[in-house]
């Protein structure tokens, strides 16, 4: 056995104890020039506002019959521009054309209207749209189609023989979206307004069937 | 014209036709952060989820439509993803985009307002539609069109105004409007002797804004309608009504 000094002990002891004392001291930074600040090495990062395309707008055409209470159906066609506040509400405004006849009552004797044939009516109606059962129509095995079945009530003004009539409107429809830029659909309404001209004033239920094409932008 | 002519000519109508429609390197693209976006085959919460995109990878954003959006991922699928979900997507410059509501901001920043209204004049209905476009914070200028419907007569109204809102950063948000017009006056068909008037009008009114939510504002009003019908008669209206307006910037 070597008689070591206890001073050489005391120094192998602590020696034993550097390595770890080593590896708790985090390492210093290496600074390649010690006056200088370190240098920022970020590139400037461009942020950019997202630019999309937003479709919110929906114009389109109809066609179909408008039945005129106590003076018969005609054929009813217009336009239609819609706009999509969010996935359930739309407010949609409607321009309609058609024609109405008191023949049926002019050949019994009570003619209704100044002048002989077919009057002139038009109506434009504002209504708020609820998009109450979204989902898909599937055709056959392999199509699907996002679609939406759809409910209206508005107002609006119709115009028969230059006289209007105030007028309240409730539908409800089906809309298919082939492509999602183009919508067919299919809507019922009911015009409701009050009417003199069969002498007494009463309220009257018109109702219309329309099929439309729309296109979304 | 000499051949050089002649190719220089054909280059510049080729350039013009050639177009580009939007490039697909022109779609903004945004990185998914979630662990996965769902991609709906519609834009809304009715429609079915059929796919997902994972983290990491990148989508193109092709259209919006209310607050949905229409992605393409990098294997060429399409879907429509939800604006809460795509919130916290990262752009290409690794910051989170901006897809916000339209908020309480967006309406104190309001360029452009539509809006719609039905109400009463002087017994009644009547239907107003409104375009106004704000010059600052304090006026707006206004077209007017009404039609209002009575037992003997319908009228319709035109005219522009302008409106002068002193607190318009409020939520409820008082204003006064003063307007100049025309004022049509068409008796009914069934009535004798009636004649169609048009008469020079003015208007003042006062009335509320009431900022609701996302885009909508409800709008009541009163006015009172003052109608030159001859040298001789002025008639006087009260309109009372209630509309809700769209705000655009």
């Amino acid at each position: 056995m070597f008689r070591t000094s206890i001073t050489v002990r005391t120094v192998l002891l602590l020696a034993m104890f550097l390595p770890i004392v080593a590896l708790a001291q985090t390492p210093e930074p290496k600074d390649t020039t010690a006056d200088q600040v370190v240098q920022p090495d970020i590139s400037r990062r461009e942020v950019r506002a997202p630019n999309i395309d937003t479709e919110n707008y929906e114009v389109g055409l109809y066609v179909g019959m408008l039945s005129i209470e106590d003076l018969g159906s005609n054929l009813v066609y217009g336009a239609r521009l819609a706009y999509h506040v969010t996935e359930d509400f739309f407010v949609e405004g409607v321009y309609g054309r058609s024609t109405v006849s008191d023949e049926a009552l002019c050949n019994l004797g009570l003619c209704l209207f100044p002048t002989t044939g077919d009057q002139a009516l038009s109506y434009y109606a504002l209504s708020l749209g609820y998009n109450l059962f979204p989902g898909e129509v599937f055709i056959g095995k392999k199509n699907a189609m996002t679609s939406t079945f759809y409910l209206l009530a508005g107002l609006g003004s119709t115009s028969l023989v230059d006289q209007d009539y105030f007028t309240f409107n409730f539908g409800l429809g089906l809309r298919v979206l082939p492509v999602d830029w183009l919508a067919l659909s299919v809507t019922l309404r009911d015009f409701v307004f009050q009417s003199d001209l069969l002498g007494t004033t009463k309220v009257t239920n018109n109702f219309e069937l329309t099929a439309g094409v729309s296109v979304y932008f | 014209m000499s051949p050089l002519r002649w190719l220089t000519l054909l280059l510049m109508l080729g350039s013009l036709v050639a177009a580009p429609a939007r490039a697909d390197d022109q779609y903004d693209r945004v990185q998914v952060v979630d662990p996965y976006l769902e991609l709906h085959t519609g834009p809304g919460r009715g429609y079915p989820i059929t796919q997902v995109v994972e983290r990491g990878e990148w989508v193109e954003i092709l259209k919006r439509r209310t607050d949905w959006f229409k992605i393409r991922t990098g294997q060429g699928k399409l879907g429509w993803v939800a604006r809460a979900q795509m919130e916290s997507t990262l752009t290409e410059a690794g910051v989170k985009t901006t897809f916000r509501d339209a908020l309480l901001e967006d309406y104190l920043r309001r360029r452009f307002e539509v809006g719609f209204a039905g109400g009463d004049f002087d017994g009644d209905p009547i239907l107003l539609a409104r375009a106004g476009y704000r010059l600052n914070d304090f006026f707006t200028v206004e077209l007017t069109v009404g039609q209002t419907v009575g037992n003997f007569s319908s009228s319709t109204l035109l005219y522009a105004s302008l409106l002068a809102e002193p607190f318009a950063e409020w939520r409820y948000s008082p204003f006064f409007s003063l307007g100049l017009g025309k004022f049509r006056n068409v008796p009914n068909a069934t009535l004798v002797g009636g004649v169609e008037t048009q008469s020079n009008m003015a208007n003042a009114g006062l009335g509320i804004n009431i900022y609701l939510t996302k885009q909508f504002v409800v709008r009541g009003d009163y006015v009172r309608h003052i109608v030159f019908v001859d040298a001789d008669r002025i008639n006087e209206y009260n309109e009372l009504a209630l509309g809700i307006s769209l705000f655009f910037h």
